[in-house]
């Protein structure tokens, strides 16, 4: 995980790693490291984010530069199957500068294992349960039927369907929706998109 | 879609196909732009798995989304469809003459890149795969001829991309023509659809559509089964022996 603080911190002393997950569950046994986070809840490190009880890392630094990348590395004990972030806080006398959250990723085990960035990595992987997303609408015009795309990387492991909940600005047309997939290109346009709308259909 | 919620079924097979780091794309026809941009709210994904045993949600987030908005084409109206040759299913250079509603100028900024999209009517569906993509089309504004170097056509629109070298300098106008050649259909315009065409100008920089005919366009050509007009001129009448001369014009 790499974050990137902004110019308005000129300082910070701590960094705290948090890590969540969806379903919540309930708390297990921890090893007291305080280098590892895990997926089960420690008793012994109760926190909480908002409503959120959290398990969290936390790293005293004497000084957190500005605009200067700060690189983590560390180990997740995996205890539960399910869907995590991670959310990083920067602050100093318990005053939060910045906080910062990481992309989903889906851990489906038990197994320990490191948290690495190569494809190699069994559990998580930036390039492969981590999921990312770009969007885009084209054209941008006021109240008119659109092209929504979103790309999406794989999310490795068997997915039949997806659902997806646009906030509620976002309405369908009279004419109604269709869907359909194509290869991701970064700079498509209005026309590219109209002409392959009627190819590679999915039902939606 | 139900309320605000979209379900797209049948992926196992897509993105299986995918490779670890490369990206698909998903698309949407039919999404009603908000009234103002979306800076950022949530769109919630939610991958699930159908073929185990119990329908699993496998995966669920929430990713802030942002969305821009743009302001409505400005109105045009097609004021007359010139053809070459009238007869059903044969090709003719086909001329549309449109103008802006009430005087508004359009203004296309130096360097701009734009695109032209016509909407054929429905009568044109029988013959569509017959239809040869024009060699070129032209846009003519103040006498200035701007050709299109990408001509494509899918499901009765006719697309055509004006390279953004061609706006040496910004130009405003009311009025412009478009010419092409085109295969007319074989069956007659039902002229009480409207619109009957759809003209559209596209601003690929801006990504917006820039201006577009109204909805209630209907200049409609009229088709005939007859391929010229021929006229003859000459004497009415001839006297026996004598010769006469007669013009016959096309």
């Amino acid at each position: 995980m790499t974050i990137t603080c902004p110019s308005t911190i000129k300082s910070a002393s701590q960094l705290k790693v948090y890590l969540s997950w969806n379903p919540p569950l309930s708390n297990g046994t921890c090893i007291d490291e305080a280098s590892v986070l895990y997926s089960k809840q420690c008793k012994i490190m109760n926190e909480y984010s908002g409503t959120s009880k959290l398990t969290f890392l936390s790293i005293w630094l004497r000084s957190i530069s500005a605009q200067k990348p700060v690189v983590i590395t560390g180990t997740i004990t995996n205890g539960n199957q399910g869907t995590y972030t991670l959310n990083a806080t920067i602050s100093f006398n318990e005053f939060v500068y910045m906080s910062a959250v990481s992309d989903s990723f889906y851990i489906g085990g038990n197994a320990a294992a490191t948290a690495v960035s190569s494809s190699a990595g069994s559990i998580i992987t930036s390039t492969g349960q981590a999921i990312s997303i770009k969007s885009a609408n084209y054209p941008y015009n006021r109240l008119f039927s659109a092209i929504y795309t979103f790309a999406l990387t794989s999310p490795q492991f068997v997915v039949s369907t997806m659902k997806i909940e646009v906030p509620s600005l976002i309405t369908a047309s009279s004419t109604g929706i269709s869907c359909n997939y194509n290869k991701y290109k970064a700079n498509d346009d209005y026309f590219n998109l109209m002409l392959l709308q009627h190819q590679n259909l999915l039902d939606c | 879609m139900k309320g605000q919620t979209i379900i797209i079924t049948g992926l196992t097979p897509v993105l299986g196909n995918l490779s670890s780091n490369g990206f698909l794309y998903l698309a949407i026809n039919g999404l009603l732009n908000p009234q103002t941009s979306i800076a950022q709210s949530n769109f919630t994904f939610t991958f699930i798995n159908t073929s185990s045993t119990y329908v699993q949600a496998v995966l669920l987030f929430s990713i802030p989304l942002s969305y821009p908005i743009s302001d409505a084409p400005k109105d045009m109206q097609i004021s007359g469809i010139t053809l070459s040759l009238y007869k059903y299913y044969i090709v003719s250079r086909y001329t549309f003459t449109v103008g802006t509603v009430n005087g508004v100028t359009l203004t296309i900024p130096s360097n701009s890149s734009i695109g032209v999209m016509i909407h054929f009517p429905k009568e044109y569906d029988y013959i569509w795969s017959q239809i040869a993509v024009p060699s070129s089309l032209n846009v003519t504004i103040s006498g200035n001829t701007f050709s299109a170097s990408n001509i494509t056509m899918s499901n009765r629109y006719l697309f055509a991309v004006i390279p953004n070298n061609s706006f040496n300098s910004q130009i405003n106008f009311t009025t412009f023509n478009i010419t092409f050649m085109f295969r007319n259909p074989n069956i007659s315009l039902d002229c009480t659809v409207l619109p009957v065409f759809t003209l559209t100008m596209f601003d690929f920089k801006s990504k917006s559509i820039y201006a577009q005919t109204l909805s209630n366009n209907k200049v409609c050509p009229t088709f005939s089964t007859y391929l010229y007009s021929i006229n003859v001129t000459g004497n009415t009448k001839i006297s026996a022996g004598s010769f006469s001369h007669f013009i016959i014009s096309l």
